[in-house]
């Protein structure tokens, strides 16, 4: 199923800390004001994340869900890869290997796509 | 069994890669005592009884640093060059009646046959017997020298136990005669040492009283009548373990920690002076002063946030100090519950302050209380669910 509304993909900041976490929050907020917002969070360049910023996560999700939108994380770092294992959130999302392979996930179930691609090619 | 000696050189800057601690490897303990203990302690029980430690320490900072003297050995620390210090102490052996001097750094974990090492070094007419790992040999910093070589042990020490030009026929050690070797290498085989200790894998046994098959706990530890131990698990001196928490799979919970709330600790090893926050999930890893070792994954994360990983003070007067300090700040809160009776309020106000407390864990919801008539405040108990 195809869907014409955007997905944005946003870059996560290298410190997600109390400090970092406020700012980032502050900074994402107009995307959910839209209706069913379809947003990825890019983890690539996070280094440092911790309580407020999981927090933020939540926050995040939380808004997201009540628009009847989703929220996807994309290209996790290893340091946060450990903490979202350590915060048990990271059973709460879809994670994926890139933000490209996360914002297609919106357009379709990522898995059917795979298998479609490879009878695709075998066929050919 | 014939008269041996053992020099073993505990240097304070060794440490496991991929973790970075303030305590030498010679002072981490694994299930409750101290690798340095231990090495001892397996030489004692392989009749070895002339020991010697030289370290770069002193027997005090030893104690400070896990709160247990050493046992059973002479403890001389080093002032200047510690390897220089070992080399006295072995001129002063050779010139005694021992035969043989076995030199280690305590830099690994083995349990080695003395007898079958000494009959080996002998029967090969070898000056230096190098101990190698079993099945997959490696080089291990440890050596038998005959003491009537004095300079071949003199020169080993002088090359830092690295290697030996007199090296004779290697000695390795064998599983199936009941010998065992970590290298400890990584932060991988620190947990494994731990793990084969508590699968009975090699003679490691956890320090503490077995409350149940599979389960140490030592006695002046406190674990919560709610917190549940999944064996086989090892909990170490004075270490807390809170309501709901879960500690399995082969874990080992180290002393003087603290694992708070609702954490699960699965598969995983939390080094001394650890404090883990509420409602974690802390799995295959090795974790301690704000450092977590993820061995699935192979990274080493720094926690800057104390309320997930914290450090707890190796001194007991600061341990003193943080808990009144934490006790007072306590007090108020609750103090000001009984006083306007406005529970709602202050827990939410906790919740909101910090998203990983006790009070989420733990609190009923708003929705469930809404749901409840009023009661009269003579009533003690009430059922909250069923057919009531």
């Amino acid at each position: 199923m195809e869907t014409s509304r955007p997905v944005v993909v946003k870059r996560m900041p290298e410190v997600m800390n109390n400090g970092g976490a406020r700012k980032f929050l502050a900074e994402v907020e107009p995307l959910f004001s839209v209706d069913r917002p379809q947003v990825v969070f890019d983890f690539s360049q996070v280094r440092q994340l911790d309580v407020a910023g999981v927090e933020v996560l939540l926050q995040c999700m939380k808004r997201i869900i009540k628009r009847d939108g989703d929220l996807k994380f994309a290209a996790l770092s290893p340091q946060a890869a450990v903490v979202l294992e350590l915060t048990r959130t990271d059973r709460l999302f879809e994670i994926y290997q890139t933000s490209t392979d996360a914002a297609k996930s919106f357009s379709s179930f990522l898995p059917n796509t795979l298998r479609r691609q490879e009878h695709a090619s075998v066929a050919a | 069994m014939r008269r041996l000696k053992a020099i073993l050189v505990a240097e304070k800057r060794a440490t496991v890669r991929g973790i970075t601690l303030t305590l030498p490897l010679p002072l981490i303990d694994v299930l409750g005592s101290s690798l340095l203990q231990r090495a001892i302690d397996n030489l004692r029980n392989s009749g070895v009884e002339d020991i010697t430690v030289v370290a770069d320490f002193a027997q005090s900072d030893a104690f400070l640093m896990n709160g247990v003297p050493l046992r059973n050995a002479e403890v001389v620390t080093a002032n200047e060059d510690l390897f220089s210090s070992a080399q006295e102490i072995f001129r002063e052996a050779a010139r005694g009646d021992a035969e043989a001097v076995f030199l280690s750094r305590v830099s690994s974990y083995f349990e080695v046959d003395m007898d079958r090492l000494l009959s080996h070094h002998l029967h090969f007419h070898n000056r230096v017997t190098r101990l190698w790992s079993g099945s997959d040999p490696l080089p291990m910093e440890a050596f038998m020298v005959s003491t009537s070589r004095m300079e071949d042990g003199v020169q080993l020490l002088r090359n830092h136990l690295h290697d030996s030009s007199t090296e004779g026929v290697r000695y390795r050690l064998d599983e199936a005669a009941g010998e065992y070797v970590n290298l400890l290498r990584d932060a991988n085989e620190l947990r494994r040492l731990a793990s084969d200790g508590l699968h009975l894998r090699c003679g490691l046994n956890p320090v503490g009283k077995e409350v149940r098959p599979g389960i140490w706990v030592d006695e002046s530890s406190h674990v919560a009548s709610d917190a549940r131990l999944v064996a086989p698990v090892f909990i170490g001196k004075r270490t807390r373990i809170r309501a709901g928490a879960v500690i399995t799979r082969g874990s080992a919970v180290e002393h003087h920690c603290s694992v708070d709330c609702g954490t699960v600790v699965e598969n995983a090893t939390l080094l001394p002076y650890s404090q883990i926050g509420p409602c974690l999930d802390l799995s295959h890893s090795v974790a301690g002063e704000r450092r977590i070792v993820h061995l699935k994954r192979n990274v080493t994360t720094e926690i800057h946030d104390g309320r997930m990983l914290n450090s707890i003070s190796a001194s007991p007067a600061r341990r003193l100090l943080t808990f009144a300090g934490s006790l007072f700040s306590f007090m108020p809160e609750h103090f000001c519950r009984g006083l306007f009776g406005k529970l709602g309020q202050v827990g939410e106000a906790r919740t909101a302050s910090n998203g990983f407390g006790t009070t989420r864990a733990f609190n009923p919801s708003s929705k469930d209380k809404a749901e409840l008539p009023e009661m009269s405040p003579g009533l003690a108990v009430v059922r909250r669910y069923g057919n009531q």
